[in-house]
């Protein structure tokens, strides 16, 4: 028995200056309509946890060949700290439409690296699940200080 | 892009074509799942030989000489660049077959490893030249 999957993934990248890119690294050359955005290639690989039911913070890595405009991405996202990812895994059918279901996940930027030929977008999942030991408090900048990027929090 | 290839006719060809970008999991139960992580073929493969030919001076039409493929590895940079494949190097193909091979989309034809030359006898030599056709960005 054998089982053929497809899979895609599809970015969103939104910068501080309030510009957004979109690419995809499935189909090649090709720009792919998903959501009602227009997604075009590149040939990214997510590495980390993109997933996670534990809210602890998950870090996330980006890695682009180190082109043009993976660069242009670090430096409007201001060294991918105010940056912002969604990512949204999809299985593809034979056919290369792209099926409901599978994961979202959203995340902040927390940095970059580059080196030879790699560059290196760090992100982090979004504080959106609080683990037991917080109290069920709202965030803010009197409990917690400035709010970091990270699940770092000293209580006050 | 680097100039095309010399207009050479080889003495032997072989070609073989690419594969999708996929990865096997084969669990203890015999299943098998293959994960692809693109839609198009990459790393087609084309071997060249030139048997037999003038390291300077060309003995017939189209047989080309050992200098113009070095010189053409100059021009590609070695294994760097791409270039296109001219159809007298497939003469002798047929015109349907030729196609899998100048016409996969979005596929550039670069050196695999330098040009291989072999001195047969004083100004004859075989040139061996492998070539890799992959995706390009």
């Amino acid at each position: 028995m054998t089982v053929e999957i497809r899979i895609c993934q599809f970015l969103s990248l939104y910068t501080a200056d309030g510009g957004s890119y979109h690419y995809q690294n499935f189909f090649v050359k090709e720009s792919k309509s998903f959501g009602g955005t227009s997604y075009s290639f590149a040939p990214f690989q997510v590495e980390g946890g993109v997933s996670s039911l534990n809210a602890d913070n998950d870090q996330l890595q980006v890695l682009f060949p180190a082109t043009e405009y993976a660069i242009r991405l670090v430096e409007q996202g201001n060294g991918n700290r105010k940056s912002r990812l969604e990512l949204f895994t999809r299985f593809i059918n034979e056919n290369g439409g792209v099926l409901t279901g599978s994961h979202d996940g959203y995340f902040v930027g927390t940095g970059a690296a580059f080196n030879d030929d790699t560059v290196e977008l760090r992100f982090r999942s979004a504080i959106d699940g609080i683990t037991q030991n917080m109290p069920a408090r709202k965030l803010s900048r009197e409990n917690v200080g400035i709010l970091p990027l990270e699940s770092q929090l000293n209580l006050r | 892009m680097a100039s095309s290839f010399p207009v050479m006719v080889p003495s032997s060809r072989k070609f073989q074509m690419g594969e999708l970008p996929t990865k096997t999991y084969r669990s203890m139960s015999g299943a098998v799942v293959r994960r692809a992580f693109g839609n198009k073929k990459t790393n087609y493969t084309l071997d060249l030989e030139f048997k037999n030919i003038g390291d300077d001076v060309a003995f017939r039409q189209y047989s080309g000489t050992v200098e113009a493929v070095l010189k053409h590895y100059e021009d590609a940079n070695g294994t760097f660049e791409a270039f296109t494949i001219p159809n007298r190097v497939f003469r002798g193909m047929g015109d349907d077959t030729q196609s899998y091979i100048q016409g996969p989309n979005n596929v550039s034809w670069r050196y695999a490893e330098p040009p291989s030359v072999t001195s047969v006898r004083p100004g004859i030599s075989t040139v061996q030249v492998k070539l890799i056709g992959e995706l390009d960005d």
